[in-house]
């Protein structure tokens, strides 16, 4: 690894570090329980590359990461509608049929593709889920807005940073699997200042105090319905 | 290339849709919705309505009779009164919509 990869990835943990104890001490672990183990799971990785190149700084185990943070990043967006929609019936069963949707077309999108190699892999299937992933979360937040429910603020942070993440690493990725290895100095630039903004924004998210009031219509929704 | 473009396209629409956003907007309309009195309003709103629903069709009515009698000018103004009734009750319709597409994200089953 560069010594300047070294820099933004110490940087990049040091941010989900502080997410998580953010997360513990707000008690806000439990509002979105796969996002802690997402942030977990991604710092533990991080730190298994940084701390042991030899061994995890290589093509498969990048491959294998990205798979398991593609599986934690759908189960989020299945815990926030799950969770985050559970005063709305109605609206949760839209959302959770949207998502059903959206996996359907992206596992179609992804198996549709012979993948004979790391760059097709990386530039072509990992592009397409990235980008379902991506829909996954504009989904979450569409159904919320047209049924004009109240979102958390942490929910709101959650998917604004996995949208902005997941946009730019898609748009990167796609451009390798078009223009071929070429391009891959551009996600190797921009890629980790996109992923360290994404990470400092849920850090802020989760250290900031509640505010008066929060959340306060799903709680009365919940009452109402008895 | 396309997966990449909808990407990015998939992050403006999440962006645009968390800036239009009001939290507290949002908070109040549901405070007020799940409150008896907002209950009742929203009933009330409904009730309005339907009267004013009717009575744009009446016009409606009237005008297409005045028409087939040869009353043009009549057939004319009474066209102009039910256009002018829709468009003073448009945004009531669109914060009636707006409640109720609300109330039934808590409904368990559709209809």
């Amino acid at each position: 690894m560069k010594p300047e990869q070294v820099l933004i990835a110490n940087l990049v943990a040091a941010l989900l570090l502080a997410t998580l104890a953010g997360l513990a001490v707000r008690g806000r672990v439990l509002l979105c329980r796969s996002f802690a183990v997402y942030v977990a799971l991604a710092l533990t990785t991080n730190r298994l590359v940084t701390w042991w190149p030899e061994q995890f700084y290589t093509s498969d185990f990048w491959t294998f990461k990205e798979t398991l943070h593609a599986i934690l990043m759908a189960l989020v967006a299945l815990e926030l509608t799950v969770v985050g929609l559970e005063a709305f019936p109605r609206a949760r069963r839209a959302g959770v049929l949207a998502l059903m949707l959206i996996a359907g077309v992206t596992t179609l999108a992804v198996a549709s593709e012979p993948a004979p190699d790391y760059a097709t892999r990386v530039g072509v299937l990992l592009a397409r889920a990235q980008t379902g992933a991506v829909w996954g979360f504009v989904a979450v937040l569409a159904i919320a807005s047209w049924y004009r429910l109240p979102l958390h603020p942490m929910y709101r942070s959650i998917t604004l940073g996995f949208a902005l993440n997941l946009g730019v690493y898609g748009m990167l990725l796609s451009a390798v699997g078009h223009f071929g290895w070429s391009a891959y100095r551009y996600v190797a630039a921009l890629d980790p200042a996109a992923y360290a903004a994404t990470v400092g924004l849920w850090m802020l998210a989760a250290w900031r105090p509640e505010a008066a009031g929060g959340s306060g219509p799903r709680r009365a929704a919940i009452s109402a319905r008895g | 290339m396309i997966a990449g473009v909808l990407a990015l396209l998939g992050l403006c629409v999440a962006v645009a849709i968390l800036a239009r956003r009001d939290e507290e907007a949002t908070e109040r309309l549901w405070a007020q919705l799940l409150s008896p009195m907002g209950r009742r309003a929203c009933e009330a709103l409904g009730l309005r309505l339907t009267a004013q629903e009717r009575a744009i069709e009446f016009t409606r009515q009237e005008a297409r009779e005045a028409a087939k009698a040869g009353e043009v000018e009549k057939a004319a103004r009474l066209v102009e009164a039910g256009r002018l009734y829709e468009t003073q009750t448009r945004l009531e319709r669109h914060r009636l919509a707006l409640l109720q597409r609300m109330q039934s994200a808590l409904r368990r089953r559709s209809g």
